[in-house]
């Protein structure tokens, strides 16, 4: 069994979760405390804008790299165990 | 969103008097911090530059460090939008009658409370420091009977002014109904 380099893939997509959820809790502080002022609308504006373009960003880096190479070869180390237990 | 001239029980005849919030210096400051923070990779990547190129052209190397620098940077993102809510959110708001506290302690801790001018016994203010005595802020204290022991304003501007103010509203309120 091969494990792919898309190990790291899948847990920036995990951090991007997180960021997305914990965003959302403090855009929803900034609505529902925050006085209607021209300053508190235009920071979630922009914190939306620049996240946003920050995530196209990435994805457009992480998506020029081939996720197809291997990582680890779990049947190597297998192989490896089974050696070692040789008498 | 809230309206600024809505007070919660408004009480009749009550006027807003100050909406107050910190100093915009604390602001800045957070804000070179999280610059300083988002310097940190691009550091680093000149010193990988110089001491190991080999690990940015790596095919296993390049993958991770791009993945390493990009979380770095949505935690940090997030994180700042964190500091800016937990102190934007601190808002303290004195009327013709009262003080109300809105505290934002941490994101899932809000703390709203309330104290009758009258009910004022001492008030305090402080500046401390190089920067808050040069751009004039700093906090004020309000010590009064009820349970809690102290009320405070914290990092916001001009509090020798702001205490006077309170000191001016205290004194106004009607004998019968200050006990000081």
């Amino acid at each position: 069994m091969v494990i792919t380099i898309s190990f790291f893939y899948y847990l920036y997509l995990l951090v991007l979760l997180f960021f997305l959820v914990y965003s959302l809790f403090n855009i929803y502080h900034l609505i529902r405390f925050g006085f209607l002022s021209l300053v508190n609308v235009l920071m979630i504006i922009l914190y939306i804008i620049l996240s946003a373009a920050f995530i196209i960003f990435s994805f457009q880096l992480l998506l020029a790299i081939d996720w197809q190479q291997p990582l680890l070869q779990i049947d190597g180390l297998k192989n490896l165990f089974n050696q070692l237990s040789l008498p | 969103m809230i309206n600024k001239n809505a007070i919660p029980n408004r009480q009749t005849g009550e006027e807003i008097v100050l909406h107050l919030r910190r100093h915009w210096f604390i602001f800045f400051k957070i804000f070179l911090f999280f610059v300083f923070l988002a310097l940190i990779p691009w550091l680093i990547y000149l010193f990988l530059k110089f001491a190991a190129p080999s690990l940015l052209t790596n095919e296993l190397g390049y993958p991770f460090l791009l993945v390493l620098t990009l979380s770095y940077y949505l935690i940090m993102i997030v994180f700042a939008l964190t500091t800016w809510t937990e102190n934007y959110l601190d808002v303290w708001t004195v009327t013709t009658c009262r003080i109300i506290n809105r505290e934002q302690n941490g994101l899932f801790n809000r703390v709203v409370s309330e104290l009758d001018l009258a009910k004022i016994q001492d008030v305090t203010a402080e500046q401390k420091g190089f920067f808050a005595t040069i751009l004039h802020y700093g906090d004020v204290y309000i010590q009064s009977a009820a349970t809690r022991e102290r009320f405070s304003f914290e990092q916001i501007p001009q509090p020798y002014k702001i205490a006077k103010i309170i000191q001016k509203l205290n004194e106004k309120i009607p004998k019968e109904q200050n006990p000081a």
